[in-house]
């Protein structure tokens, strides 16, 4: 048994099944992501959109249902966003001309190659206090966060401005939310792989959280269990 | 000396796999660079070539050759082309889903057709001749 969806695609109506339209959607949004800084970008989103369903009417040929299939042949001709290179107002484009340049410096000296199109975000994820070294840490490259953490405490001792700086840094810099804000702060490409990427560690992260907080809840409950242990011996007098 | 297409293609191909990872990258940049700029000559021709044509058939013109590409790679230049008054469209009912967009050219496109191949022909030449006149130095 499977559950289905009805939906409106390119003004068509579908039926379609649950898997197969969590599919469809995430393709969807990596489209849309893709164009949407693109002249035209309603109008093509919507052409794509159009086609697909007609693609969906052929494949389905009178069935009522689309499939998990259906959807995959049609990405397959449609084509994944980071598979679109050859457009020059896409953003495949910018992507491409700074891989060139890339290799033109790779003869030079490759160690001082800046990766491009990074962003500075607030990695409130990886924090201590608000994420502002672990967010510098992402932008600059560096290897390990407790470098900048440590100018950080070595500026707050020797001045008065550490403290002012981080809360300045804090205000301005914005918390990376979403799994595009945390590609854009480390400068990776925005596409369907890295996206899925971010979520596996964003639940990792969270799982480790749960187990964190589940040691802890049995670290009191031990604590607990001794005390009433203590009272119960107090009360029986053993202690006495 | 004579090859068709399709040969130096596959030659470029097996050359490829005994270069290094950056000169694979480079090479990939320059082709990218190439195919981008002649893609928008190719789809300008097969749409000049018919009355109108829809958006999939331009896709199956370009099939089995080196300038192969996805459907959605098509929907953004087309656009950019209708919206520099190079292309038109008018819709028609389909049988088989969402009405359709049919492109056809205009005037300003064939003019801007005929620039553009002159420009590649122009260029093809230079080409041939400079690479002609380096491998005979050598």
């Amino acid at each position: 048994m499977n559950k289905v969806y009805n939906i409106n695609l390119g003004g068509y109506p579908f039926t379609i099944d649950e898997d197969a339209y969590n599919h469809l959607r995430s393709y969807l949004e990596a489209i849309h992501n893709h164009f949407r800084a693109t002249e035209g970008y309603e109008e093509i989103t919507h052409d794509i959109e159009a086609r697909l369903a007609e693609l969906f009417v052929e494949q389905l040929n009178n069935r009522p249902i689309v499939g998990f299939q259906e959807v995959e042949d049609a990405i397959a001709i449609m084509g994944r966003p980071e598979e679109f290179g050859a457009d020059p107002m896409s953003e495949g484009a910018s992507f491409t001309e700074s891989g060139s340049a890339q290799a033109d410096a790779g003869g030079t000296d490759a160690k001082f190659k800046i990766k491009t199109g990074k962003r500075l975000y607030r990695d409130t994820e990886d924090s201590v206090v608000g994420g502002v070294a672990a967010g510098l840490t992402a932008y600059f490259g560096i290897a390990d966060p407790i470098w900048v953490r440590l100018f950080f405490v070595l500026v707050v001792i020797s001045g008065g401005i550490g403290i002012p700086l981080y809360l300045i840094l804090w205000a301005l810099m914005p918390e990376a939310k979403t799994a595009g804000d945390r590609l854009a702060m480390r400068g990776e490409p925005i596409n369907i792989s890295n996206i899925s990427k971010i979520i596996t560690e964003e639940f990792e992260h969270l799982s480790e959280k749960m187990t964190e907080l589940g040691e802890e809840l049995a670290g009191k409950k031990k604590v607990r269990a001794k005390m009433t242990r203590t009272t119960r011996a107090l009360r029986s007098g053993s202690l006495l | 000396m004579e090859r068709t297409n399709e040969n130096s293609y596959s030659t470029l191909q097996a050359q490829t796999i005994m270069m290094t990872e950056e000169q694979i990258k480079a090479l990939d940049a320059a082709g990218k660079q190439l195919r981008r700029g002649v893609l928008e000559l190719c789809v300008l021709s097969a749409i000049a070539a018919e009355d109108e044509i829809y958006s999939s058939t331009i896709q199956e013109k370009l099939k089995d050759t080196p300038l192969e590409v996805k459907e959605g790679t098509l929907y953004p230049l087309l656009t950019r082309l209708k919206n520099s008054q190079l292309l038109q469209y008018t819709w028609r009912e389909s049988t088989s889903g969402p009405p359709r967009k049919y492109f056809s050219i205009t005037d300003d496109g064939r003019e801007f057709l005929d620039g553009l191949m002159s420009t590649w022909s122009d260029l093809v030449s230079a080409v041939h001749h400079n690479t002609q006149n380096n491998q005979t130095n050598e």
